[in-house]
């Protein structure tokens, strides 16, 4: 009878106190803890399968050294959509007069086909304005190559007075007037308006900018028939003559710096020369650098003019002349130059499914 | 309580965010970042060597675009930024190292990003004069003024530069510019075109010879850069404080293990640690509530004597026959309530763990036989017979409790009695051969009741031993009882060390059967053939197989030939085989209630035999007892009245073969024990005093000195002498005695074992000395230390024998009566019952005057158990007092008074750890209290005393604070008594329920006596 009543009251107290239960809770708690541990030592048991064996180096397709130019690039259409527009928005520079689309229209090959472009309040600039198309290509941004990415260099006609003369503050607080803006950042970039967000969506317009299926491009890719007898005649002096030792990779040039005047003095026959003639000079101090520029990328070549740094070229025959003349150190024929020209117009590709 | 909680909350916590930050620890290593890390690492590696690779192909026209040196370049430079995110599981002392390599492979990339542009300007300008020298020699060939010598001269000049370009011999340069100064000597020679042509050959010579060491240079120091070295040192560097990283962790998984162990320990000890609260705490209330019906049992049992006494002193007025059927009435009722209450006192605390058992001496036969006597009555009224039996091999003398084995042993005889109609319920005790204790001391005796009644099923018998429960409500009402017989009997046999159980079979019978350990007595027992009984023969006359066989077993056993007749007809034969063989039977036991059985007594009687060689001994129901002493002139020696017992038997068959006729003491008092004895057992525990019995003033002429130091003992003995009829002296310690003996003769001397100037043992040593052998006066101890070992050492100080406190009169008397004797100057030896405290019941032939003792001894045994949870034990008191309530109220003063002052002693030994001050005052107290009753302080105080003879005072003030305590209570109890008393209805002579007992149960005793 007693210990019946014991036993009831045991019970009782057990499931009555709420402690009781809480150290029993606890304790499963604890239990399941600890066998996550040790799961997780069992885990780390196993044979690690990062493996340290050396990857075969891609080899580079050698059978050209010019590149055809990928039909795809993957890119962020929002952000593609957003860096249009603020490519084309003159709020960019100080005085909402132009945008990077004034120097870099688009409808002319991407630039402004002038030797100098002009910038705020009729400034003209330094050099002449390189095609943005295709610049995602380039090892390096500018003639002097000093910025390293595209990101990078938009810094610089964004605070160039001679440019767009503007600052980062000041198109922060314009952008944000606009509500489509501040709607779009904001569902793009958590951070919504800002100088990285604006660079970022700027460069990733810029990086959609390339020119694929030109018709040596076609031509590289097996469609023997893309390119006339001719042409290809001018691509084998193109090679022979020398010109592919600079311009050679995916975008024809962009890839490597070079000496302006390897065989002749370019800056030294007579003519008015500039401070920002010395090239890469100016941005390692190198003496070995003077007159050193960025090789220009061919890709549109034909219709980009006028050519080289200082523009002073108009016509493309020119400009292959003075390079033959130059960087190789001889004399084109007529006929070699026009052969020469007639392949590099096979360079000139297509935007958006378009021919430039 | 609450700090506890606290510090267990505290710890829990503190335990569970220490685990949580181990745990956290084990967590550090990110293996998708170490993943990560590792591929940028392999991936520097690679860009490196691609660029080299390349480096190669480049110089030597195999590779012809730039575009891979650029990609690896800015793959590398991601690498690099990559890299800058060390994985944080390295330590700082890794990142600081990786970070200095990081620098270093920073400013390497730097150089060789600007070597290898440099490469790409120079390595163009060397590329374009070398493939366009061979043009320009094969235009100038070609020219129209063709001049074999020019023509040799450019030849040679271009394979020296193509041999110049190829190898790294420098003395092929100053061949060249000699060549070239040569060319240009000659040049003017020559048409313009082809001067200008020259020149163009001397440029584009001059440019390879400008370029070309540059580009080699180049090459040289862009394949020398430490890039390998780097990149492998880098790799290592971080493997290394990964592989750290990972054994750090690995400790920390350890000690997680660990401490989880360690924790969930600590809760597993918790969550047993609450679960033994809450158990003890259920004990404990449970333990009350048995203790409340303990004391609740014991208050109403008060009552009910009032009321069973006054009903008895009124059957004894004149009454109608109505009216003193109506007092029966109160006085069966009453009765039945009383064994109902003393069931439930029982029980109550066998449940609280009160109940004690004594281990004394006693004999299993007469335990037994006891029992059966006892329910005797009550089975010849139903017509059933009754058989103890006993096997040979069982040790007759043994150790335990005799009162609680007969009280096991009433029940289940009782209820086999109860469900059985009609045939006999053997009882029968033999050795348990399967359960032989490994203590050689002890056995184990299985006891069956085997009855042929109703019988239980299966499904009833698992309810049988449980608290309150019979086989069913209507058994109950057919049948009564409160169903607490056998659980109480469980309890005990459990107590004793042995099981209960039961094998029955519906219709035929049950047997009840039960184990028990007893101790065995270390003298052998005496042999169980008697040399007197050995090769006669006896002739068993009854128609009850069993009762034969019995018969038969144990006369065999005592080594006679037994012959058994079922018969009338075949007892008359095998009397005239016997006497044709000239083998005449030695005694005939002969069941005079057989059928026809007259004729067969007719012949033996009156047949021409020689009755000098048979022996006839009538058997019969104690109905037929006139009818079997009528036999006794007819030739008969004796008669036995069932239910025959071994003991029985044995005596009537010695006497038979002896010789001594019905007459004979043994027989008669055969007779008169067996109807003495059949007293209720309930009996036992019944509250009685000796008030009824007239205080016999004897002319006692013994003279007797007390030697007692505690005033309240000396009055309680003194008093208790005094109702026995006796005067004593009185000293207060040994020295005084020994001045006293020294002038004045004294018969018997309660010597008091612990006393101040001189003890009792010392005391009787210089007694002994002084007296020599020529005086001998009896000195008995009186000592509260109810140990065994003390009686060794009352002798052994030349004591003659042994009282415990608190004295019992009755053990009082006994003791008095025992050295009363003629041998009062020889020494006697103490007999093996020497304990008188632990009397049992009729254990012992007694005459006449003793058998009244024997009663107060049964009565009296009592008390101290069933009251030993209360304060004091008011029996007790009753006794010493004889109901004087004055004399109550006295002692209790005197007791209070006298205790304060020892208790007083007490903490002053206590306050200088004077462990033997302390023992000695406990040993007072415990000595006072018992003799008082006060049992609860008795208690108290032997435990004290226990301790400080241990040497160990601990608990010591605790436990005299309990003593204050309960001094208080009784001192509280004091007035409140008196006024109770004075307040009682009826004469002070008259104490409850105890005259009925007596006065109902005397006639018998009267009657065969």
């Amino acid at each position: 009878m007693v210990s019946i009543d014991a036993k009831l009251i045991i019970v009782k107290l057990i499931y009555q106190k709420k402690r009781l239960r809480r150290v029993v809770l606890l304790s499963v708690l604890l239990l399941s803890m600890f066998l996550l541990v040790l799961w997780q030592h069992y885990q780390l048991l196993d044979p690690m399968t990062t493996q340290t064996a050396e990857s075969p180096v891609a080899s580079a397709a050698i059978d050209e050294p010019i590149q055809p130019i990928p039909l795809r690039l993957e890119l962020n259409e929002s952000k593609v959509k957003l860096g249009e527009k603020l490519f084309h928005d003159p709020q960019l520079s100080g005085d909402s007069s132009i945008s990077c689309a004034s120097c870099h229209n688009l409808q002319t090959g991407g630039t402004d086909r002038l030797p100098r472009s002009l910038g705020i309040n009729g400034a003209v600039g330094d050099r002449n304005s390189p095609t943005v198309f295709n610049s995602g290509f380039n090892f390096k941004q500018f003639w002097d190559g000093r910025s390293e990415t595209l990101v990078a260099q938009i810094d610089g006609p964004i605070n160039n007075p001679k440019e767009m003369g503007s600052s980062w503050a000041e198109i922060i607080g314009k952008l944000q007037g606009e509500s489509d803006y501040v709607y779009r950042f904001d569902k793009l970039y958590p951070e919504g308006i800002k100088k990285e967000n604006i660079r970022d969506a700027i460069a990733t317009f810029v990086r959609s900018l390339y020119t694929p299926n030109s018709r040596f491009d076609k031509f590289l890719r097996g469609d023997e028939s893309a390119i006339t007898e001719e042409e290809k005649e001018g691509y084998r002096r193109f090679k022979a003559y020398g010109c592919v030792s600079c311009h050679q990779g995916m975008n024809v040039g962009g890839n490597m710096f070079q000496t302006m005047g390897v065989m002749a003095d370019y800056f030294g026959d007579g003519e008015d020369r500039m401070p920002s003639d010395a090239g890469r000079f100016h941005v390692t101090g190198n003496e070995g650098d003077r007159y050193m520029f960025k090789v220009p990328s061919l890709r549109n070549v034909a219709l980009t003019p006028p050519y080289f740094h200082d523009g002073s070229v108009v016509t493309l025959e020119g400009a292959v002349a003075i390079m033959a003349k130059y960087q190789l150190g001889r004399q084109l024929s007529p006929k070699d130059i026009d052969l020469i020209v007639k392949f590099l117009d096979t360079l000139t590709g297509e935007y958006k499914g378009q021919a430039l | 309580m609450k700090l506890a909680k606290l510090k267990n909350i505290s710890i829990g916590i503190g335990g569970s965010l220490l685990l949580v930050f181990l745990v956290g620890k084990t967590q550090s290593i990110e293996f998708t970042e170490h993943e990560q890390y590792h591929e940028q690492l392999v991936k520097l590696k690679d860009n490196y060597a691609i660029l080299n690779q390349n480096l190669l192909k480049s110089r030597y026209e195999i590779l012809t675009s730039y575009d891979v040196f650029v990609k690896e370049l800015s793959e590398l430079k991601q690498t690099q930024q990559n890299m800058k995110n060390i994985p944080k599981f390295i330590h700082t002392e890794g990142v600081s190292e990786i970070k200095q390599l990081l620098v270093e492979n920073a400013e390497v990339i730097k150089e060789k990003e600007s070597l290898i542009e440099r490469f790409k300007s120079k390595n163009a300008i060397l590329k374009n004069s070398l493939s366009y020298l061979p043009i320009l020699t094969r235009d100038i060939g070609y020219a129209e003024s063709r001049d074999w010598y020019l023509e040799t001269n450019l030849n040679d000049l271009l394979y020296n530069v193509l041999l110049y370009n190829l190898t790294s011999d420098e003395k092929i340069a100053p061949a060249i510019e000699s060549q070239i100064d040569q060319l240009s000597e000659m040049k003017d020679q020559y048409a313009a075109s082809d001067r200008s042509l020259i020149e163009l050959a001397i440029a584009h010579t001059k440019a390879i010879i400008l370029h070309k060491p540059q580009v080699d240079a180049l090459t040289k120091q862009l394949l020398e850069l430490p890039t390998k070295q780097l990149s492998d040192l880098l790799y290592k560097t971080y493997e290394h404080h990964y592989e750290k990283a990972l054994k750090t962790v690995n400790i920390y998984r350890l000690y997680t293990y660990f401490f989880s162990l360690l924790f969930l320990g600590w809760i597993s000890y918790l969550i047993i640690d609450n679960l033994a609260k809450a158990r003890s705490a259920a004990l404990a209330a449970a333990q009350a509530k048995s203790q409340f019906l303990a004391n609740m049992s014991h208050e109403i049992r008060t009552p009910m004597n009032g009321v069973l006494g006054m009903a008895d002193l009124l059957a004894k007025t004149a009454l109608n026959a109505e009216q003193q059927s109506f007092v029966e009435t109160i006085q069966v009722s009453g009765q039945s309530l009383l064994t109902l209450i003393n069931d439930i006192l029982d029980f109550s605390k066998l449940e609280a763990g009160k109940m004690l058992l004594e281990t004394v001496e006693f004999d299993l036969t007469k335990a037994v036989d006891n029992v059966v006597e006892l329910l005797a009555d009550k089975a010849q009224a139903k017509g059933i017979e009754v058989i103890a039996w006993i096997d040979r091999e069982v040790p007759r003398k043994l150790q335990g409790d005799p009162t609680r084995l007969r009280q096991i042993l009433i029940n289940l005889v009782g209820n086999a009695i109860k469900f059985t109609a009609s045939g006999e319920v053997v009882v029968r005790a033999a050795v348990n051969s399967q359960e032989l204790t490994p203590k050689s001391q002890d056995i184990c005796i299985k006891f069956a009741v085997k009855d042929t009644g109703i019988g239980i099923t299966p499904e009833a018998q698992n309810k049988l031993f449980k608290s309150f429960s019979q086989v069913d409500a209507s058994t109950t009402r057919q049948y009564g009882g409160t169903g607490l017989g056998l659980a109480i009997s469980k309890q005990l046999v459990e107590m004793m060390g042995g099981a209960i159980g039961v094998d029955s079979e519906v219709g035929v019978g049950s047997t009840f059967w039960f184990t028990a350990n007893f101790g065995k007595l270390s003298t052998p027992s005496s042999k169980y053939v008697r040399e007197e009984l050995k090769d006669r023969r006896l002739l068993m006359v009854d128609g009850n197989a069993t009762y034969g066989e019995f018969v038969d077993y144990h006369a065999s056993g005592w080594g006679m030939e037994v012959d058994r007749a079922m018969t009338a007809a075949a007892a008359t034969e095998k009397l005239l085989a016997d006497v044709a063989g000239n083998r005449p039977y030695n005694v005939v036991l002969l069941d005079i209630e057989m059928p026809e059985i007259d004729e067969t007594i007719e012949q033996l009687i009156d047949g021409d035999r020689d009755l000098s060689q048979t022996r006839l001994i009538a058997c019969a129901t104690r109905d037929r007892q006139e009818e079997a002493k009528r036999f006794l002139g007819l030739g008969f020696v004796g008669y036995l009245i069932q239910p025959i017992t071994e003991s029985k038997l044995l005596d009537s068959i010695i006497a038979a073969v002896t010789g001594q006729s019905q007459e004979s003491d043994s027989l008669s008092d055969l007779v008169y024990n067996s109807g003495k004895q059949a007293l209720p057992v309930s009996l036992d525990r019944e509250d009685r005093t000796l008030k009824d019995r007239e205080p016999e003033v004897k002319t006692k002429s013994l003279k007797i000195l007390l030697v007692e130091d505690t005033a309240i003992n000396r009055k309680v003995v003194l008093n208790q002498l005094k109702m026995l009829g006796y005067r004593a002296d009185v000293a207060t310690n040994g020295q005084e005695a020994l001045d006293i003996l020294a002038t004045k003769h004294y018969d018997i001397l309660f010597m008091d074992c612990q006393m101040p100037v001189l003890d009792g043992y010392s005391a009787t040593q210089q007694l002994r000395q002084r007296e020599g052998k020529d005086k001998h006066t009896i000195a008995i101890a009186m000592t509260a230390n109810a140990m065994s070992g003390d009686r060794e050492k009352c002798l052994a100080a030349g004591m003659d024998d042994y009282l415990s406190k608190p004295v019992d009169m009755t053990a009082l008397a006994a003791m008095l009566e025992k050295w009363s004797g003629p041998s009062q100057s020889s020494p006697l030896s103490v007999n093996s019952n020497g304990s008188t405290s632990a009397l049992p019941l009729g254990s012992e032939p007694v005459n006449n005057q003793q058998s009244t003792v024997s009663l107060e001894s049964a009565k009296s045994t009592t008390p101290g158990i069933s009251t030993d949870n209360l304060l004091f034990d008011r029996d007790r008191l009753h006794q010493i007092s004889h109901g004087n309530e004055e004399l109550e109220q006295e002692l209790l003063q005197i007791f209070v008074e006298d205790t304060e002052a020892y208790l007083e002693e007490l903490k002053q030994g206590l306050s200088v750890n004077d462990v033997v001050k302390v023992s000695r005052q406990a040993h007072t107290i415990k000595g006072a209290s018992g003799n008082v009753g006060v049992t609860s302080m008795q208690e108290v105080a032997a435990e004290l005393e226990r301790q400080a003879r241990m040497e160990s005072l601990e608990d010591a003030p605790e436990l005299v604070a309990e003593l204050e305590e309960l001094l208080d209570a009784v001192r509280a109890f004091v007035k409140p008594l008196a006024e109770v008393n004075h307040k009682s209805p009826g004469p002070p002579s008259v104490s409850p329920g105890s005259a009925s007992r007596t006065t109902r149960e005397t006639p018998r005793v009267q009657t065969h006596g």
